[in-house]
């Protein structure tokens, strides 16, 4: 066949940081607002 | 145990939208696997500018009713707001580096949501500035008003700028059309996401409404 | 209201021509500005004259913020600005004489800087005086609406005048980018027509931060 489809590009590894980057920014935003709240109240 | 209840469901929806976006979503031909940042970075996005429009509404209504309980709500919608334009800060770069060639580039929707970021930290320092609560609450609301007026001089600017200078043709960003399995993907990360945002709020918001209530005893006494 | 914005105004400019302490710091900086940035580039690389623009509204900006930390800060000692708020004066008034006071003040570092800018960048200023006067003032006034504001606030916290350049500067990016785009249109020959977008932008600015921040600033006083 002269025609095939273009190699998909290989490019998962910035998917794996912005997903690794981005919801740890989340985990550690919401463990702060726990830690912040604890340490209020002793 | 109520008050557990949003923070739960919000981390059960980001958890299952993240989930099904890297296990059940499959990789979309041309941009490849970096297309999936898209579920990250465009909830993001949304929140983001939702955040900031609350805090806007609040402020102006906080200096008609002057009531304290707007003020936090637009400390903690400032805050929350800012943590997700992070997130849009960094995982808009990451994906366009493998699309666009490059991390940066001045584009319109990229610089605007940068000078957003510059402001509402400006808005969370001038909070941290001020020990006096009436006066923090009026100067944040002027700030906080004044911002959302200045968003779209911003994005005017910006994007006279961009268009009057021609860009390379590979820096347009591409309105993507999904096919449908992404796009139930996409809805519901804008919804699982927008969950996550409501429930950081409200976290916020009590740590808010709890401080002021141990800085008035600390202050009776 | 005009009438109060005045004496308030006068009172600032006989302040600072007695002293003359701001005016004199500000000029320094804008001349040291205008010569450093003439450094920072390589002018067998980049034409002084395609510098000129961009080092124009900056150092316009920067030396405007000097004059703006001023202005609240000299209410300061013996706490001068609440014989200023319980005088006649309607709030309004009091700032739009600041504000006025603020924009005398950064014309007057704008008068020394343009003459040098057009010495040391061999800027061809006879062809865009006037044009180029149309922008300094829609710029400056809007410059001052905003800054006034945010220096009247940025003197009562604990940062003090560290304040005003975070809270000011994401405000002035629609005027750098409109005053310095539209004076390198006028600069590069291009018909003046080019020039009006961005000229309606910072006409527009002007409007709306001139007429919020006279309503805003009331708000920012203690009842």
């Amino acid at each position: 066949m002269w025609w095939r489809p273009l190699p998909m590009p290989d490019n998962a590894i910035y998917y794996h940081v912005a997903y690794g980057i981005g919801l740890s920014i989340y985990l550690l935003y919401g463990i702060s607002l726990f830690v912040r709240r604890s340490r209020l109240r002793t | 145990m109520k008050t557990w209840v949003l923070s739960i469901a919000a981390a059960l929806a980001v958890a299952g939208t993240v989930i099904r976006a890297i296990f059940f979503t499959p990789f979309e031909v041309v941009q490849g696997p970096a297309q999936k940042i898209f579920y990250l970075h465009a909830p993001a996005a949304w929140v983001a500018f939702l955040a900031f429009g609350l805090v806007a509404i609040a402020s102006a209504l906080y200096l008609w009713l002057r009531d304290e309980r707007l003020d936090r709500f637009a400390e903690s919608s400032a805050e929350v707001g800012v943590v997700f334009t992070t997130v849009v800060l960094i995982t808009g770069p990451l994906w366009g580096k493998p699309i666009w060639g490059t991390y940066w580039t001045w584009d319109a929707r990229l610089t605007l949501t940068l000078f957003l970021w510059f402001i509402y930290v400006g808005y969370i320092v001038l909070r941290g500035a001020i020990d006096d609560h009436s006066m923090r609450a009026r100067y944040s609301a002027v700030l906080g008003i004044l911002g959302a007026f200045l968003i779209p001089f911003i994005h005017l600017s910006v994007y006279l700028f961009r268009t009057l200078h021609p860009m390379p043709i590979v820096l347009k960003p591409s309105a993507p059309s999904l096919p449908g399995e992404m796009l139930t993907t996409l809805l519901m990360s804008f919804l699982s996401f927008t969950l996550l945002y409501a429930a950081f709020l409200q976290a916020r918001y009590r740590l808010a409404g709890e401080r002021d209530v141990v800085e008035a005893a600390a202050d009776a006494r | 209201m005009m009438r109060d914005a005045w004496v308030i105004a006068k009172k600032d400019l006989t302040i600072e021509f007695r002293t003359r302490s701001g005016i004199l710091s500000a000029l320094v900086f804008a001349l040291l500005g205008l010569v450093i940035f003439y450094y920072a580039w390589d002018p067998t690389a980049v034409a002084s004259i395609d510098l000129a623009p961009g080092v124009l509204w900056v150092v316009f900006t920067f030396s405007g913020l000097l004059g703006l930390n001023r202005s609240f800060a000299i209410e300061q000692s013996e706490r001068a600005i609440d014989g200023l708020l319980a005088s006649p004066a309607s709030r309004s008034g009091i700032f739009l004489g600041k504000a006025l006071a603020n924009l005398v003040f950064v014309a007057v570092v704008q008068i020394v800087a343009i003459p040098a800018l057009v010495l040391f960048y061999n800027f061809p200023i006879a062809r865009i005086a006037i044009p180029l006067m149309g922008i300094l003032l829609l710029a400056a006034i809007g410059l001052c609406a905003v800054g006034t504001l945010f220096s009247s606030m940025a003197v009562n916290t604990k940062l003090a005048e560290l304040l005003l350049p975070m809270l000011a500067l994401p405000f002035f990016v629609p005027i750098v980018i409109g005053a310095a785009q539209s004076t390198a249109k006028l600069l590069s020959g291009r018909p003046a027509i080019e020039a009006m977008p961005w000229l309606k932008l910072l006409l527009a600015f002007d409007l709306v931060f001139v007429l919020g921040c006279t309503l805003a600033y009331p708000f920012t006083i203690e009842e």
